[in-house]
């Protein structure tokens, strides 16, 4: 009684924060269209600071951002555009347009095919989709075994298949715990501000200047201090950065 | 006991008393004179009574009005008249009066260990400087070359010291110039004098400082006066000696008197333009010429080239900016890096500014930078003027494929670059809570799981219901059971192997008869499986009949058992 009477209360909850929030959406929406890119951020941003978000909502941040010419704020939405929905096609081709455009580039070698493949199926469905997907196929192959207990359905056949089911749900969970590992081990952010310059101390006093990051460059968050934030870009190199300059995904 | 008694008694009257010093303080505020000519100096003194420290003085409302030239000087004193001790502190300053008329020292708070009392206020009256600058052995001045002039124009404030005498001149600080960039021209390490003759008296002259000054907002600003302490030598007049001036270098006749010279302060008045000010106006005033360069004709696509812009000339340089301008598309730009060269010719403030620009092509083709306008303000003819840089051409090949590998950019940015993103999604999708704590419906999904995997054993001890014991269960457990069987057989010597037989056909079909043979098997299977396999069936069973009765070698009875097991296998196999 308790989890129903919670689920009615949340979905109520939902519902109704849903509806005042999509007007909203509506309105940024009609700014974009009308080129009031400033505004129409505004509004996607209010959306987003009530608590609510949604991949689309992302996707047309990162456009508003991106015809206002800040670049690394449109890295940043496509990036979480991407994270919410892995299978929006559009939000990956503007992000392909928009780092096009970035002015730091590091080029790793590519992963071997097996990985790439890998990595490929992982990032096309959410962590809660493969949640689900995990769910469901547990259920299946309980449900299959327990009538192969219980019932008839014991031949050859019926066995292997629940062999192979119990096989595939190692393997998603597999990837479950890799996904989990990656979402909670490392923070990471978009670098928002060009030429930002980054130290090797989190002030700017006596310590010595490492490099220089551009907007849209992604980096690993590794601890904050004050206003600032110890960073490590995709070639390994650590240094500090004022918070502003970075937005966490 | 008595005497404990009165030691405990004495210690506690000196605590008390010493604690009334912190509690009971009084300040007061005293200065050796209160009428004053504008170059003279004051002793200003705080006099602390019964106060355990010094404690912290707020000079803040003094600096007001007044310099503070020295101090504080501390100095304590205590005295017992009567028994009585009374303690005695006094902090003691030099100030000077910064300008004439009534002034005020105001009540200045002093905080001792946490309490606070504030000094009396004393009224100073301050009169003009008593000698006539052609009576002074020393005095300094602000000199400018004009003293109304354009916002940006370059106004040359110079001070200098003139001397009958020989002084030593102390550090002096520079007034901050409120209203106006400043850029210095001269600052001498060691000040050299020269001899000129002022309304026929002759002094010796010495630059201080030289600085250019640009206006950058206001109708009318004003210069403060600089002050500078100087150390003169006169000649001996009286036999008091002032504490707060050092007669160490006094010698028999002279002795040192420290006098503190001021400027005066100056209006300097702002010009309105002649015109309105045209479009593309940065803020640049003086005289100016701008060259544009690359330093290649042609490049590859994706290399860098340098764009330099420099503007040489005379005036506000480095306090005006470029105008905006735009590199065509197909162009990644860096931040330009800004240099500035001064230089001083005839105390105005010349030199170059360059801006220096990389750039990337994306696109192949002809690369046109355009010319770059600079409007300003010519004060000395005091009209705009504009100026138009040649625009640049660089020639941008295609793509080398080897440099591609070793450059930032991937085959696929080389396509996408030029394209336009897609549209915004305008139908609004399912909104989701950020961090929403509502429990995944996979987790019920697999709490039910859980609860069907437990389900047997649940039937077994809560209803006592065996799934083991179903008859289906048997029927799919028979050919492993008969297996099993088979395999003691041959381990432990020979069973009855058509017993074995009997038990699986029985559990395998769930025949109800358990005295089974060979016809009986025959009659009750014979619409169960094909002809053929149902005679191998009873062919061996009528083996393991005979077998049960005779002697058999080990080998025979192997084969037996694996003909046993294979005929099993395919009725388990093709029977349902």
């Amino acid at each position: 009684m308790y989890i129903i009477r919670n689920f009615i209360i949340l979905t109520i909850m939902s519902i109704s924060f849903a509806g005042k929030e999509t007007d909203t959406f509506k309105a940024a929406n009609a700014y974009y269209n009308d080129g009031n890119y400033g505004k129409s951020i505004e509004r996607y941003e209010k959306i987003i600071s009530d608590g609510l978000h949604s991949g689309e909502l992302y996707y047309n941040l990162g456009n508003a951002y991106y015809r206002q010419g800040l670049l690394g704020q449109s890295i940043w939405a496509y990036n979480k555009a991407i994270l919410f929905s892995p299978r929006l096609g559009d939000a990956k081709y503007n992000l392909e347009i928009a780092m096009a455009s970035m002015k730091d580039r590091i080029l790793l070698p590519s992963d071997i095919l097996p990985v790439r493949i890998y990595a490929s199926i992982k990032s096309e469905y959410t962590f809660k989709e493969w949640l689900v997907f995990g769910s469901l196929l547990m259920f299946v192959t309980v449900c299959f075994f327990v009538a192969s207990k219980v019932f008839i359905l014991s031949n050859e056949t019926f066995r292997k298949t629940i062999s192979m089911l119990a096989f595939l749900i190692v393997a998603f969970h597999l990837v479950l715990i890799d996904l989990f590992f990656d979402q909670n081990e490392q923070q990471s952010g978009i670098i928002i501000s060009n030429a930002v310059d980054a130290y090797s101390g989190p002030f700017k006093g006596e310590n010595t200047m490492l490099f220089t990051v551009n907007e849209g460059t992604r980096a690993e968050i590794y601890q904050r201090q004050g206003d600032w934030v110890e960073i490590a870009i995709i070639d390994g190199d650590k240094a500090w950065i004022p918070l502003n300059t970075i937005r966490q995904l | 006991m008595k005497k404990i008694g009165d030691k405990m008694k004495n210690i506690g009257l000196i605590l008390i008393f010493n604690l009334s010093f912190i509690f009971c303080f009084q300040a007061k505020a005293i200065v050796d004179k209160n009428n004053i000519a504008l170059d003279e100096v004051i002793s200003f003194k705080i006099e602390l009574e019964n106060a355990a420290s010094f404690g912290d003085v707020n000079t803040s409302g003094l600096r007001k009005n007044f310099d503070i030239i020295s101090g504080p000087n501390q100095q304590t004193s205590m005295q017992w008249i009567n028994g009585r001790m009374t303690n005695s502190r006094i902090m003691s300053w030099t100030i000077t009066p910064k300008r004439a008329g009534r002034l005020i020292i105001p009540a200045l708070s002093i905080s001792i260990a946490g309490k606070k009392t504030v000094t009396n206020k004393i009224i100073i009256e301050v009169g003009e400087p008593r000698k006539r600058k052609k009576d002074l052995d020393v005095f300094i001045s602000a000199e400018l070359n004009k003293d109304e002039v354009y916002l940006g124009e370059q106004i040359t404030l110079t001070y200098k010291i003139y001397r009958k005498v020989e002084c030593s001149i102390e550090p002096f600080e520079i007034p901050k110039f409120a209203g106006f960039w400043a850029e210095e021209i001269f600052r001498p390490s060691q000040i050299k004098f020269k001899n000129i003759s002022l309304s026929g008296v002759s002094y010796q002259v010495g630059t201080l400082y030289k600085v250019a000054l640009f206006p950058i907002s206001g109708n009318e600003n004003i210069l403060q006066p600089l002050s500078v302490k100087v150390k003169q030598q006169t000649n001996k007049k009286r036999k008091n000696r002032d504490p707060f001036f050092n007669p160490f270098f006094d010698s028999f006749f002279t002795e040192t008197e420290t006098k503190i010279l001021r400027t005066q302060s100056h209006k300097i008045a702002i010009k309105k333009y002649p015109s309105s000010r045209p479009n593309g106006f940065t803020g640049g005033v003086g005289s100016f010429k701008i060259f544009t360069e690359t330093d290649v004709d042609s490049t590859s696509v994706n290399e860098a080239i340098t764009f330099k812009i420099t503007i040489d000339g005379t005036g506000n340089m480095g306090l005006f900016t470029l105008p905006k301008f735009k590199f065509s598309d197909g162009i990644d730009q860096f931040p330009p890096a800004e240099r500035f060269e001064k230089n001083v010719f005839r105390d105005e403030l010349s030199g170059k500014m360059t801006w220096e620009y990389i750039l990337i092509p994306r696109l192949p083709g002809k690369l046109t930078i355009p010319p770059i306008a600079l409007t300003y303000f010519n004060p000395k003819i005091e009209e705009w003027q504009r100026l138009t840089s040649i625009s640049q051409s660089v020639i941008v090949k295609e793509l080398n494929e080897s440099y591609l590998a070793n450059n930032g950019l991937t085959k696929r940015d080389i396509e996408v670059i030029g394209r336009d993103i897609k549209y915004i999604h305008m139908d609004h999708s399912q909104l989701n809570q950020i961090n929403s704590r509502a429990i995944p419906y996979a987790f019920y999904i697999y709490l039910l799981s859980s609860f069907i995997l437990i389900l047997p054993l649940l039937a077994r001890y809560v209803i006592g219901y065996n799934l083991g014991s179903l008859p289906g269960k048997i029927k799919n457990n028979a050919l492993k059971k008969a297996i099993k069987s088979i395999e003691k057989s041959n381990n432990d010597g020979f069973l009855d192997n058509s017993k074995i037989i009997y038990i699986f056909l029985k559990e395998r079909f769930q025949l109800p008869n358990a005295n089974l043979d060979a016809r009986s098997i025959s009659d009750l299977l014979k619409n169960f499986m094909p002809k053929s396999l149902l005679t191998d069936l009873i062919e061996v069973v009528k083996i393991c009949d005979r077998m049960s009765y005779g002697l058999s070698s080990d080998d025979d009875k192997k084969l037996v058992n694996q003909k046993i097991l294979n005929i099993l296998k395919k009725i388990d196999g093709i029977c349902i």
